[in-house]
């Protein structure tokens, strides 16, 4: 795979190569940004979605130590320096807090101890909520009233159209209700529409908070057409692989990816997060391409032997995903509890994934039981987690950055090549030393 | 007969010893029993080559070249070799046959050959006339002198080397040839070995254990004796018992027989001394970080990265490398230096700037360029140029322009190039794009700490520390500690520069002299000389002490011939040698020979006259003579020292300068000091808080003080200051000094005042003040310049045309009158307004302070407003630093912009304020709408300054400010006594700055006025009324203002003639060059002196 040179990291390592050469090529091949007036509130905006430290004294140190900023396209001074400053339209026009993969080696390095990390951390929530047109992902990133509120609601409706089902369509009556098993073929066809409809709202919102994205980043360069379909391929690594995320040096430091758990105890030895986040995301994409084209092959009643494909990719893809989410869940409560990365977002996501994962093996393992009744409210309880974590956590919380990092590295790729194209003397000054 | 001035004797008895009688050379003399020849010659001064022969061994005689003709009376004369042979009674000995001569030759030719490189052996052999051999090199590292050997078992007790095998087999080697136990690898034998061979390596597999030299930052070793650095004081060498092999093990004691004067005592104590005093001024100085805290910057781990501080050492003469910028891998020149700056200063953990880096690194970048050439590239990474001290933005802007590139990062990390020892710096470039560069050299600008173990320190003299662990002091007391009596002064209280730190010395004594004022001087024990001779029209008679100085002179210059040359000139009387001519039994013996010969002059020759000549002319004072008949000649830095590879000619050279010294000693005169009165009272020009102060500090050390003020009130511009960013009162201040001031018996105020004119000078001034509408003339002795500054009136920023645009004293006014009220949801502070500029190239110093400290009362008074400051470089210097961090987390935004796209204000279409700037970091215009524009404006001189400046003939520096004697050592003086300046009309500076300040001139001024009189100097410019035509060529280049003309009425005609004022001259001859017809001249360094000197010059010797 080939990624464009700027988001590239480079080690120069030519020994004896005489690089002190004069400083001539340090304007960056960056377009200039227009005049833009000040929005002083910005600061406090992006402070409702965490924590910011704006005591930044621009050293710079942070995007030296920085291997993932490269070239001209650095953070995370840049970035905090825009909001500090509250030039908003840079901000968004900017692609960069979703090139941080959060190593954190710039909050080691700040001599302030402004934690840069947590800064560019807070940024992504804000730009997730600038993203979203409904304005629902602004308040559920910014008021844990609202994200829970939101969540537990999602969760009530499940409730309510199941008690509804069993009512008006299956004619049980309370009593029976409680006490009857149903299996789980019983509500098709309705499930299946009633899938297609949260599959299909969280995917029109993501649409257009991708589209609003689309607009921020790339309306006012308006690269041709021709540079988008050139890097429809980095759009497609950046989606399928963690290509960027292999890059971050906390990969590099990682134990191998072989044997990781001989490593678990220590702290500096984490195992290689792209390679658990990849899976995770595997187990996650399998699991959601199932239930929207496979449910019914999926959701049987019938037991299948252990080798066949239903059960096998079954356990396979909740593995990855119990892996993953424990991983990560261990990992963050382990921190100290004044870090910012225990924030709520953080453990929100993983935490329902988790427990989405959990219900589902308890509900499976019941029905090999043949615990008919248990596994009936296990799938109550599973349809309670999973809904509300599709409808709400895909369109308008942390889940979004499926697509906002791949289209994050794809605009930026395609702007990349349109500056390449630009006349190299067009708008330079004389270089400044 | 020469008489001897022995004060060492090596082999002194317990009791009286036997005396022996023996001839050298024709010279008789006695020494005690035991002596061998060689040192009973040694005493006559007579040199005889050594090579194997050392003081503080037992006599060998293998090197040979110490023969001598030895003659008991009825035997023949045998040739022996004087270091073993002892004195016998009635022995003659020569040292200077022709016999003799040869006999040495021989013995240095063979020396020599085995030899040849060795450079001991090539001087030894030079002394006798050999530069070459006629025998067959053999290029020996060893001459069998036994040096080490007997070193090691004599002095060490070790015996681990030791000479083996015979003849051709003869080798000097350890037991076995193999590593011994009992080396201790002390190294003495390689010390002691003429040829330099190395002798521990094969006696010891232990390395031997540099000890590190604490002053060359380990960049070099020192000895386990050693004078710690050349300015050290007192300049003496100090034992480091840790290393000592005579402290630690018995043994050794080396240095104690080579000492001529036994001034080593190895059972020196600490002691613990008890001293009653009234006050304590503390001055512990400061740490300097340790960049081994910040690993990433290589300190330590990479040759190349070295502290600001080494590079000092590496850029000094006396430095490791002798002044040559090299570095520290491959000792080679380098070609780019890159200097890291707040290492240890502004981060989380030192809330504080060190004040001082930014300034030593642009020094040492272009002392380096001097050193390296202006090829070399010096590149400093910083953030924040702070160049905010009086002529500190012009030195910046000049090193800008010789080169030295300021890149604007803080640098994370510096990585090594492998295999090179080049550094390769990594950085972010202004505009956010990522470069690195490869240095040869990396230097560290490490910060300033508090001093180690500060908390002990506190808690032992009780006092407080501050949030720093930097000594607590406020801003209204800035030289007092928390404890009464105790004063505080230097980087103790907060990081400063020189000139700071010598103000606040000068600050605290004043505090100082005011509390013991009534104890004042009562220590002082005045010395009684004799009554002095009368030596007037008597002839001449010169005695000449010339001085061996242990071996420093002696060693190289043949000071008997040259006391022998200097019995032979004319006036000579007496003549004689001393080992030192400084010790104390000397003088004794010089203030008897001055007796007995009646001698009425006296020359020495030995050092220099800058730190010996007051010794030797009190020596003559308290014998009677007149200190002015006294003369020195130089013969140690002139002769010894500069040519001590050619003694012969230094013998020459010395003679030479022996006799100009005794032929200017013949034409002195006896001179006496004059002496001014002094008028104890003091005039303070300039009623704000640096005159007020300066004013009650005098008053407090007793003195009358007129202090002057132009306002009919006092107060100056504190008057305008209403809050301060430490929660301190200003006004309630300036309210208790005005009142104090007032009230002062001692002080007589008068405001609404003016200078008119100014008579006198140090010691004796006579002013005239105008005040409503009269004249009053009131008489003192000293004049403190206090007249301030004021406020540039700014012409630019719609400034004057809009009441939105303010300057950061108005605001002040306006938040301390009216608070949060009405304030806009958005100010914005422009800095450098009028400063910093074409029209006025220096930094006014306070106006960061001054924002940021505004911008944090806005905050406080209404946390919604936003803040935004325009500045260039933020120049928050020591505990400011803090301040600046907390506006930036209480959100107060600080944007940049380019020396030369300066922010521009404009209206915009609801005549809204605009402001818009460049951001260099995004390249682009931003604009901030505003609803109100502060600007932070210039300090100016005020006006006035440069008129008192004219009536007191003091100088103005190019910006207008007060010029003092000199920029770091003398800021509160000028060339001319008894005038003193403090506050604003200075330089710009804070509250605290001018207090300090202002207490340093009236301690300045209180040390004149503590005396009845100056004593004046007696080499003084003198005028020849015969001669004087009043021509006046010398008025004007007289640097001292001292000389005026007069005209008088003599004999029915006006004469014209030049007036002298003592008190101000300082005898430095400019009058008496530039005299044409011989009307003035300089006491003591009168024409006719000096040209007998020139004369005795030009005489071959």
């Amino acid at each position: 795979m080939s990624l464009p040179a700027t988001l590239v990291p480079t080690r120069s390592d030519a020994a004896g190569q005489d690089r002190a050469a004069p400083e001539v090529a340090t304007r960056p091949n960056r377009p200039t940004l227009p005049p833009e007036r000040v929005h002083p509130d910005l600061l406090s905006e992006v402070r409702q979605h965490g924590k910011f430290d704006a005591s930044c004294l621009n050293c710079g140190g942070c995007s030296v130590v920085c291997d993932l900023a490269a070239g001209d396209v650095t953070f995370p001074r840049r970035s905090i320096h825009l909001v500090v400053l509250g030039l908003k339209g840079a901000l968004l026009d900017g692609m960069e807090p979703w090139l941080c993969h959060d190593c954190g080696d710039c909050t080691v390095t700040c001599p302030r101890q402004a934690d840069p990390a947590a800064s560019m951390r807070t940024l992504r929530r804000y730009l997730t909520g600038q993203y979203d047109w409904t304005g629902l992902g602004s308040r559920v990133l910014r008021s844990r009233a609202w994200h829970f509120g939101l969540l537990g609601a999602v969760a009530a409706v499940v409730f309510a159209l199941l008690v509804l089902y069993h009512i008006y369509w299956a004619e049980l009556s309370l009593g029976d209700f409680a006490t009857t098993p149903m299996g789980m073929e019983h509500m098709f066809p309705k499930i299946l529409y009633f899938t297609w409809i949260v599959y299909a709202l969280a995917a029109f919102v993501l649409l257009v908070h991708g589209w609003r994205m689309y607009r921020f980043a790339i309306a006012r360069s308006r690269p041709p057409l021709r540079h988008f379909i050139a890097e429809a391929r980095t759009l497609f690594v950046h989606a399928a692989t963690q290509a960027q995320m292999r890059n971050c040096p906390t990969e590099a430091r990682g134990a191998p990816v072989v044997g990781w758990w001989l490593y678990a105890g220590s702290a500096e030895a984490v195992p290689r997060r792209w390679l658990k986040h990849w899976l995770m995301a595997l187990g996650t994409v399998v699991m959601l391409v199932v239930t929207a084209f496979f449910l019914r092959w999926f959701q049987t009643d019938a037991v299948h032997p252990f080798y066949h494909p239903q059960r096998l990719l079954g356990y396979v893809a909740s593995a990855f995903i119990l892996w993953g989410t424990t991983d990560h869940l261990v990992r963050r409560m382990r921190r100290p509890k004044d870090s910012a990365t225990r924030e709520r977002g953080a453990l929100t996501l993983p935490l329902l994934l988790w427990l989405t994962a959990v219900s589902g093996i308890v509900l499976h393992a019941l029905r090999l039981l043949g615990l008919e009744l248990g596994a009936h409210y296990a799938y109550a309880v599973h349809l309670a987690i999973c809904v509300p974590m599709v409808a709400v956590e895909v369109p308008f919380g942390e889940w979004a950055h499926m697509i906002d990092r791949p289209l994050a590295l794809y605009f930026e790729a395609v702007r990349e090549r349109a500056r390449a194209e630009l006349p190299v003397e067009a708008g330079l000054e004389p270089a400044q030393t | 007969m020469i008489d001897l001035n022995v004060n060492a004797q090596k082999h002194e008895a317990h009791e009286r010893p036997r005396m022996i009688g023996l001839t050298i050379n024709g010279q008789q003399l006695e020494v005690p029993d035991g002596a061998t020849v060689l040192e009973a010659a040694e005493r006559l001064g007579i040199k005889i080559p050594t090579l194997c022969h050392h003081k503080a061994l037992l006599p060998y005689g293998a090197c040979r070249l110490c023969l001598v003709e030895v003659e008991t009376p009825g035997r023949s004369a045998s040739v022996q070799a004087s270091c073993q042979y002892p004195a016998l009674e009635g022995l003659i000995v020569r040292t200077d046959t022709p016999r003799i001569a040869r006999a040495r030759k021989i013995v240095a030719e063979l020396l020599l050959a085995r030899c040849p490189d060795a450079p001991a052996v090539q001087q030894a052999a030079a002394a006798v006339g050999v530069t070459e051999t006629r025998i067959t090199k053999q290029y020996d590292d060893c001459i069998y002198c036994g040096l080490c050997v007997r070193m090691c078992e004599e002095r060490m007790g070790r015996a681990a080397v030791g000479f083996s095998g015979r003849g051709p087999r003869r080798a000097v080697e350890p037991p076995y040839g193999k590593h011994n136990e009992a080396c201790w690898t002390c190294r003495a034998c390689d010390f002691v070995c003429p040829t330099g061979r190395l002798v521990s390596p094969t006696t010891s597999a232990t390395p031997p254990v540099p000890i590190p030299s604490d002053f060359d930052r380990g960049l070099t070793n020192r000895p386990a004796i050693s004078i710690m650095y050349p300015q050290m004081v007192p300049n003496r060498p100090a034992i480091d018992a840790a290393s000592c092999v005579h402290l630690q093990t018995g043994a050794c004691g080396v240095c104690q027989d080579v000492c001529g004067v036994r001034a080593i005592k190895f059972d020196d104590t600490e002691q613990a001394v008890e001293l009653q005093v009234g006050a304590i001024v503390l001055a512990p100085g400061y740490e300097l970080f340790d960049p081994r805290a910040k690993g990433n910057l290589g300190y330590r781990r990479f040759q190349n990265v070295v502290s600001a501080a080494d590079f000092e050492r590496i850029l000094s003469a006396s430095g490791p490398f002798g002044g040559h910028v090299v570095r520290p891998s491959d000792h080679t020149s380098p070609k780019r230096i890159a200097f890291i700056q707040c290492v240890g200063s502004r981060d989380a953990e030192h809330d504080w700037c060190s004040s001082i880096c930014c300034m030593y690194a642009t020094k040492e970048c272009l002392i380096a360029k001097e050193h390296c050439g202006a090829e070399l590239q010096t590149d400093i990474f910083f953030m924040d140029a702070r160049a905010f001290g009086k002529g500190f933005e012009a030195y910046y802007q000049r090193a800008a322009a010789q080169g030295v590139n300021y890149i604007r990062c803080r640098p994370p990390m510096v990585e090594e190039v492998p295999g090179t020892g080049n550094l390769v710096v990594k950085y972010l470039t202004e505009n956010d794009t990522k470069a690195e560069r490869e240095y040869d050299l990396v230097v560290l600008s490490t910060g300033m700490l508090p001093p180690r173990n500060v908390r002990e320190f506190a808690k032992t003299f009780d006092i407080q520390l501050n949030e720093f662990d930097f000594c607590k002091t406020t801003t209204f007391d800035p030289v007092a500690s928390s404890r009464e009596g105790i004063f505080v002064c230097g980087p103790f209280t907060e990081p400063k520069d020189i000139p700071e730190t010598v103000m606040q010395a000068s600050g605290a004594s004043s505090k100082v002299l005011g509390m013991l004022r009534d104890v004042r001087g009562t220590l002082i024990a005045p010395q009684i000389y004799p009554p002095e001779r009368d030596v007037a029209g008597q002839e001449p008679r010169v005695g000449v002490f010339v001085c061996h100085c242990g071996t420093n002179i002696a060693g190289v210059v043949d000071v008997t011939s040259v006391a022998e040359y200097a019995r032979n000139l004319p006036n000579v009387v007496y003549a004689e040698t001393n080992l030192y001519t400084c010790s104390t039994d000397t003088q004794e013996r010089i203030k008897e020979k001055i007796r007995e010969h009646q001698l009425n002059r006296v020359v020495v020759a030995s050092c220099s006259p800058r730190t010996h000549e007051p010794l030797f002319r009190n020596t003559c004072r308290e014998v009677g003579l007149n200190p002015y008949l006294f003369e020195m000649a130089n013969i140690r830095d002139q002769c010894s020292w500069v040519h001590m590879r050619e003694p012969a000619r230094a013998t020459l050279k010395s003679k030479d300068l022996v006799r100009m010294a005794v032929a200017k000693a013949r034409l002195l005169e006896p001179l006496q000091k004059g002496a001014a009165p002094v008028q104890k009272a003091a005039l303070v020009i300039g009623g704000g808080l640096a005159g007020m102060t300066s004013a009650l500090d005098l008053a407090e050390q007793g003195y009358e003080v007129s202090l002057v003020e132009r306002d009919t009130a006092l107060g100056g511009n504190l008057r305008r200051v209403h809050y301060l960013g430490n929660g301190e009162d200003p006004q309630a201040a300036l309210r208790a000094l005005v009142a104090k001031v007032v009230a002062h018996a001692r002080i007589r105020v008068f405001s609404g005042a003016t200078i008119q004119a100014v008579e006198g000078s140090v010691g004796s001034f006579k002013t005239s003040i105008a005040r409503n509408g009269s004249v009053e003339r009131v008489e003192h002795g000293v004049v403190i310049v206090a007249t301030g500054a004021t406020k540039y009136q700014p012409t630019m920023h719609l400034y004057g045309e809009d009441a939105r645009v303010l300057t950061q004293l108005e605001l002040e006014e306006r938040l301390a009158t009216r608070g949060g009220e009405g304030l806009p949801s958005t100010v914005v502070m422009i800095q450098c307004v009028g400063s910093r500029d074409e029209e006025r190239p220096y930094c006014s110093r306070v106006c960061c302070s001054e924002a940021v400290k505004n911008a944090l009362k806005i905050k406080e008074l209404s946390p919604r407003t936003h803040v935004y400051v325009l500045y260039r470089d933020i120049r928050t210097y020591g505990f400011r630093e803090s301040a600046y961090t907390q506006a930036r987390q209480r959100g107060v935004v600080f944007l940049r912009h380019e020396d030369n796209r300066k922010p521009v204000v404009a209206r915009g279409a609801g005549d809204e304020l605009v402001v818009s700037v460049y951001d260099p970091q995004c390249e682009h215009e931003v604009t901030i709408d505003a609803g109100l524009v502060v600007l932070s404006v210039a300090t100016v001189p005020h006006e006035e300054t440069k008129a008192i400046a004219q009536l007191l003939k003091i100088p103005l520096n190019q910006d207008g400010y007060l010029l003092e004697a000199h920029m770091k050592l003398r800021p509160v003086d000028f060339a001319t006594d008894g005038i003193f300046v403090a506050g604003l009309a200075h330089s710009p500076k804070s509250i605290e700055e001018t207090i300090i300040q202002a207490s340093a001139a009236a301690a300045r001024a209180g040390a004149l006025l503590s005396h009845d009189a100056i004593e004046l100097e007696a080499t003084l410019s003198s005028v020849v009324e015969e001669t004087c035509d009043g021509c006046a060529y010398c008025v004007d280049p007289c640097p001292f203002n001292a000389i005026r003309l007069i005209e008088y009425v003599r004999a029915g005609a006006v004469k014209k003639i030049i007036e002298v004022n003592e008190a101000l001259c300082k005898g430095c001859g400019t009058c008496q060059a530039t005299c044409p017809k011989r009307g003035v001249f300089i006491r003591g360094f009168t024409l006719d002196q000096i040209a007998a000197q020139v004369t005795a010059a030009l005489e071959a010797s």
